[in-house]
Parts: structure tokens; C-alpha cells; sequence
């Protein structure tokens, strides 16, 4: 059964020539732009990192069509990908933009050789488990199984201005520009099944089935996969920063064999509504986190401000320096620079610093800024977790606190996983449309290929032992 | 024996509280009350005892009630109620308590014993632990024991009142622990008492008379 209606439309405004990499898999890329339009731009430009195009359409052409050799030689399918790539509009501002947009056309479920019943599969995922074109046609420009579209104006004035996309074949972009074939892997990625057909927003899944996704993304807190949830729990569940995780077991097991082990953490030991391990952004300044760290020593606010917030902007007070003396110091952000606070925390003899930050953002921004003086390590904490924490110290003394933690490495974790060993997915709050629970979280060490942002220690791997994009899909149901 | 027996107090407990778990004392009739000016953001109010800080006099280390300066915010004025179940008491009901801080670091730590007749709200100090100027709160546990009792029996409202002038500068924290109101009487011994008179006198006659046949 075939379910297209409430997925991306395909509307090829002008179907051009379709081109095929031929390997396990065939993808063909059925160009949707008009004339002098994206890939049929017809300005000049000179060949760049071994793509010999001699326009900016064939160069383009070129970067797809590696990305599509690449996927095809990974991928296993009778039946050819059909890709509508083309070039348009996207949301973007001086300072960010959407590099580009993918997704399945169609999903089928029950169909002969699916996996598992009443689910959803992206169309070139069930053409390739069930070895015939489930959604066959005569012109394969008119029916792809993925729709791709890319930011025609990046590096245009207002649209991150000055950064356009690189067009070379060896990921050497360097600073100044987005690499394009990272774009394209990511975003074919998603079209052949890095994605869920559940509507995170609301909860509810796509004519009330679940995307073979859901049986994999899992929430830690309840235990269950979005399967096996409700639509409210669906909701809540796709902003729970480190615990939402992938469920399967070749995912994870390749996880832990490529992410780096240890995670820059706050873990709370006492008292018991607050133990846990803290998402912490790192400082610039200062000595690096260790393990074990600043181990098992009482946190104590600084208090400075009428509403009993701390900036530690000035020197500290004898009530502050009595409180965090020989403590790891909770400090406020803002007003002034993060390394005076450190400075100012240090001279009290606070043995480590953490800021609250203003944001709640996860993972907490880095702390910037330079001083060589600083001795001890800082971290920053998102504002819910300092709030909470907060809570928990109102029972202190001017001196003691029974809030216990250590700053360090957790050496039970690798960098964008959880402490059980599962691999964290991106549950940002809010829910962001388009990219919650549908990449990979942005904590993940080295980075990888579906993250949410494009980052530029990127390859051009999709297999292990560079990246996970090819296991997931394989857990899926890919060959 | 019989005299000496004659002499024996039959105390009664009204209320007896070791504070082993402070969420249940509301639902036992208890009042905690936060009047502290200004209370603005995070204040714990009555918290249970913080093992770190000092441990319980008795029990479990956290079997204490206690509050600190953070009950109003910086600069301000902590009045920090902790009123117990309405009691009728007379002229020998007796509130005892152990009372204790954590430092002679920081002045200003203040313990009133405040009794109302009940429900008027107007109370009069029966007692002041501490100094607000200065750092005279005991440090360890302290027995400290009241007559909250007046001539005559009446219902009344007993308040321990945890009070900070400016907190900018003064209070810290105290805990309380071991908490009793006892009706304390030596002239008329109750029943009870009466029946261990009497097994008493029966053991002493047994006893003599297994004396007596002994003696033949």
C-alpha cells in the first residue's frame, strides 16, 4: 500500500537530462531546474579540487552525480533511485541559511518482503527490499523516489554572504566556503530513509502507522521507542535532549567503535533529585576537563546581585569567598567577560567554575575567551539545569552545600552518547520542524555526516569507520 | 516501698516530634510559614536536615527540621514560622527541644518560643535562642525546655520562630530536633500508675510470704 498524498509533492518544472552512476545501486538524478537555472547555470568558472566542469551548472552536475556514486556503490537495489534535484530558494540570513532539503516522495508499507507490517518505508528503501518498482512509470523524471532541493543563493548578499558552496570533489573547503558534497550525501541521505514519517510537532504518525524509524528512536526516559507511544508522549519525547537515542543495536555497536570516548560532564552525585550527568560547554580559557576531574567537591553559588543571582564580576565579597573557597563556584552569566568571572572565582579559591547560562540551549555553548592565569577548568550549564540545581542548593549554609559533583570527563560515555551506550538523536527545545528527531545530535564526536549543521571536519564517507549513515540505513532495512 | 512509690511523675506527652520525615507534618496538623520580607525566587522555607550541614541529634542523620538564611532574599528579613498542632496545655506543659547551628562564623541566627491563645494570632515571646547581632546560636545540640502552659488549662498555638535581621550580613542556619510538649504532674498519679502500685505491693507480699514459709 502506497501512501503519497501528505508528503512532499514532485513537481518537475522542467525535466532535463538524467543521469546515471552506475554501481549496487543505480541513482539516477533527474534534474528539475530550468533553463540557466542551478544545474543548467550557464557562468563560466574555472575546474576546482578535481571537478573539471567549465560552468557552474556542470560543476554542480558533477558533485551530484559523485554523491550519487557514492551512495550508489554503498547501497544495495534492483530497482534505480530516481532523484529530482534542483536549485531554488531557501530560507537563509546573512548569518545562516538552509543549505538544502530532501526527503522520500512516496512510503508503502506491506509490501512483499516488508520487514515489518503496518509500517512505513520510504519508496526507494521498499522498491529495494521488495526487488520491483513499486511506483513504476514510463518517464522516470516523473515519478523520483526523492525530491532534493539546494540553496541557489548561498553566498549571496543576506544569505550567509560570502560563503557559497564548494564545488570541489575533496572536501577541501576550507572556511570560507560549505562543501556541497557534504550537502548532498546528507540531504540523499535523508531521502533514502534518514528520516521519520512521524510529525514531531504533533506527535502523530502518518495515517496513524509508524515510519520504520519510530521502531528505532527511542526515548530513555520512558523506555519505549515512538512506535510504542502516544501522540503526547511523541511530543514531549522530541524535545528530551539526551534521552532521546537510537534503539538499534548495529548503530550503536558502531558507535562506540568510532566516537570518541569520555564526555566533558557535570556529574551530580548528591543529593538525589539532582543526580545525573549535565550536558556542559567546554571553555576556551583555563585548563582542559580530565578525568576524574574536579572530583566529588560541594558546589556553592556566588551571590552578588539582589535576586541572588552571581555574576562574580568584581572581586568577591568575604560572605562569597567563605561560600566558595575550596568549592566548585555556580556563577551567572552575563554582564562581563567569562574569564573575569573565572579570574574572580579563582581569587577566592573556588577549585572550578561553572556558569548558568542565559539560554537553555543543549549542548551549552562554549566558553570564550582567553587568560592565561585562569588555573581552574570552567564549564557552562543550560539555564533549566543551573535553575535546578539552584533549587537544590536554597538548603545550603553560608559555607557547606550538600549538592555534590564532579567537572571532568565521564569516562562512561562517549561524545554523543548516552551513559547506556545508545547513540543521542536531535531533540533540540523547541522542536525545530525539519530537523528534530530526524539527525543525529550535534554532540557527536568526531562529527558525522547527519547532524542537523554541516561541519567542516566532514569526508566524503558515508560507511564506517568515517560515519554511521550507511549502518542506520542498513539497520533499517538497506543492503 | 510503698512510700517511696507514692513520689513517682506521671508525665503526659502531648506531642512528640524527632522530625524523620517533616513532609508528613502538615498533614499532622503542623503550620510551616515563610513570612520572611522580601521572599523573592528560590527560598527552601522548613527543609529537612542537610546530613553535610550537622547530623540529627537522633536517628537518622537528616532527622532534623531546618532553616537557613535564604528564606528571604539578600538584605532582607527572615520570620520563618514553624507553628505546632493546637494543644491544650496548663500550668506545667512543658515544650523541650534541641536546637544547634553549624558555625560561630556568622552572626545573627535568632530562635523565639512564641505562644497565642489559639487562633488570636497575638503572641507573646516565652523564649529567644540566639542574638540578632551577634554569633550566640549554640553550635552543638542544645536542650532547651519552656513552661508554655498558663494558670488555668486553655488551647493554644505553640510557634518556633527562626528570625534573620538583613541577611546581607547575618544568619546562617539552625536545625531542630527532638521536639516534645509534655504535661508534667507529680501529685496524683495517673491509672497507670496506680496499676504498677498494685503489682508492686503483690510482688512485695509474695514475696514475704514466701519469706514467711521459708522461715518455718
Amino acid at each position: 500500500m502506497r501512501n503519497k498524498a501528505p508528503l512532499a509533492c514532485v513537481a518537475l518544472l522542467c525535466a532535463g537530462s538524467a543521469v546515471t552512476a552506475n554501481a549496487a545501486a543505480t541513482i539516477v538524478i533527474a534534474v528539475a531546474d530550468g533553463p540557466n537555472v542551478g544545474f543548467n547555470d550557464p557562468t563560466p568558472v574555472s575546474p576546482v579540487g578535481g571537478n573539471s566542469g567549465r560552468t557552474l551548472g556542470e560543476q554542480r552536475l558533477k558533485v551530484f552525480q559523485e554523491a550519487a556514486r557514492i551512495w550508489g556503490q554503498a547501497l544495495t537495489s534492483r530497482v534505480p533511485i530516481i532523484v529530482s534535484a534542483g536549485w531554488q530558494a531557501q530560507s537563509c540570513t546573512a548569518n545562516s541559511a538552509v543549505l538544502g532539503s530532501a526527503g522520500a516522495v512516496a512510503v508503502f508499507r506491506d509490501f512483499a518482503g516488508a520487514p515489518v507490517r503496518g509500517t512505513w518505508y520510504p519508496v526507494a528503501l521498499a522498491n529495494a527490499l521488495a526487488g520491483v518498482d513499486l511506483m513504476p512509470s514510463l518517464n522516470p523524471a516523473n515519478a523520483p523516489d526523492i525530491t532534493a532541493r539546494f540553496n541557489v543563493n548561498l553566498g549571496k548578499p543576506g544569505c550567509l554572504t560570502g560563503m557559497p558552496f564548494y564545488l570541489g570533489l575533496d572536501s577541501n573547503e576550507g572556511s570560507s566556503a560549505v562543501d556541497l558534497l557534504a550537502v548532498l550525501l546528507h540531504e540523499l541521505g535523508h531521502g533514502l530513509g534518514f528520516q521519520t514519517f512521524t510529525n514531531p510537532q504533533t506527535g502523530a504518525p502518518l495515517n496513524n502507522l509508524p515510519s520504520v524509524w519510530d521502531h528505532y528512536l527511542t526515548d530513555a526516559s520512558l523506555n519505549r521507542t515512538w512506535a510504542q507511544m502516544t501522540n503526547a508522549q511523541r511530543v514531549a519525547s522530541a524535545t528530551r535532549t539526551t534521552q532521546l537515542v537510537w534503539g538499534g543495536t548495529q548503530v550503536n555497536d558502531a558507535a562506540r567503535s568510532i566516537l570518541t570516548a569520555g564526555a566533558p560532564a557535570l556529574t551530580v552525585s548528591a543529593p538525589a533529585n539532582v543526580v545525573g550527568s549535565y550536558q556542559v560547554g567546554t571553555a576556551t580559557f583555563g585548563p582542559a576537563l580530565f578525568s576524574p576531574g574536579i572530583a566529588n567537591r560541594q558546589i556553592m553559588p556566588v551571590v552578588d546581585q539582589p535576586n541572588g543571582t552571581g555574576l562574580a564580576c568584581t572581586a568577591l565579597s568575604a560572605a562569597n569567598v567563605a561560600a566558595v573557597s575550596g568549592k566548585i563556584a555556580l556563577v551567572d552569566k552575563g554582564t562581563c567577560a567569562n574569564t573575569v568571572k573565572a579570574a574572580n572565582v579563582q581569587a577566592a579559591g573556588a577549585v572550578a567554575m561553572i556558569v548558568v547560562d542565559t539560554l537553555d540551549t543543549l549542548p551549552p555553548a562554549t566558553l570564550t575567551g582567553t587568560d592565561a592565569s585562569i588555573r581552574i577548568p570552567s564549564v557552562n550549564i543550560a539555564l533549566s539545569d543551573g535553575n535546578k540545581l539552584k533549587t537544590a542548593l536554597a538548603s545550603r549554609t553560608r559555607t557547606s552545600s550538600n549538592v555534590v559533583a564532579t567537572v571532568g570527563i565521564d569516562l562512561t560515555r562517549r561524545r554523543g552518547m548516552d551513559t547506556a551506550g545508545r547513540i543521542l538523536m536531535y531533540a533540540p527545545n523547541p522542536v525545530q520542524p525539519g530537523s528534530s528527531v530526524s539527525h543525529f545530535d550535534v554532540t557527536a564526536t568526531p562529527n558525522l555526516l547527519m547532524e542537523p549543521a554541516i561541519n567542516r571536519d566532514l569526508g566524503s564517507s558515508v560507511t564506517l569507520p568515517q560515519d554511521l549513515t550507511y549502518t542506520l540505513l542498513r539497520e533499517i532495512g538497506w543492503r | 516501698m510503698l512510700l517511696g512509690s507514692a513520689g513517682l511523675r506521671a508525665d503526659v506527652v502531648l506531642l512528640s516530634e524527632n522530625f524523620d520525615d517533616i513532609s508528613t507534618l502538615t498533614g499532622n496538623g503542623w503550620t510551616l510559614s515563610n513570612q520572611s520580607t522580601p521572599a523573592v525566587g528560590v527560598n527552601p522555607g522548613w527543609f529537612q536536615g542537610e546530613p553535610n550541614t550537622f547530623a540529627a541529634r537522633s536517628g537518622a542523620a537528616n532527622s532534623y527540621i531546618s532553616a537557613n538564611y535564604l528564606n528571604a532574599s539578600v538584605g532582607g528579613n527572615v520570620r520563618n514560622w514553624l507553628i505546632l498542632p493546637q494543644l491544650t496545655v496548663g500550668p506545667n506543659t512543658v515544650l523541650t527541644f534541641y536546637t544547634s547551628t553549624d558555625t560561630s562564623l556568622f552572626p545573627g541566627d535568632v530562635l523565639t518560643v512564641q505562644v497565642a491563645a489559639a487562633g488570636s494570632g497575638t503572641y507573646n515571646t516565652l523564649l529567644t535562642i540566639g542574638d540578632p547581632n551577634s554569633a550566640a546560636y549554640p553550635t552543638g545540640w542544645t536542650k532547651y525546655s519552656v513552661n508554655v502552659g498558663g494558670a488555668v488549662p486553655a488551647n493554644v498555638d505553640i510557634a518556633l520562630v527562626y528570625s534573620v535581621q538583613d541577611t546581607s550580613i547575618n544568619g546562617n542556619v539552625i536545625g531542630i530536633d527532638d521536639l516534645s510538649v509534655v504535661n508534667v504532674t507529680s501529685a496524683v498519679p495517673e491509672p497507670g500508675a496506680w496499676l504498677t502500685l498494685s503489682v508492686m505491693l503483690t510482688g512485695v507480699a509474695l514475696r514475704k510470704r514466701r519469706q514467711q514459709k521459708e522461715g518455718v
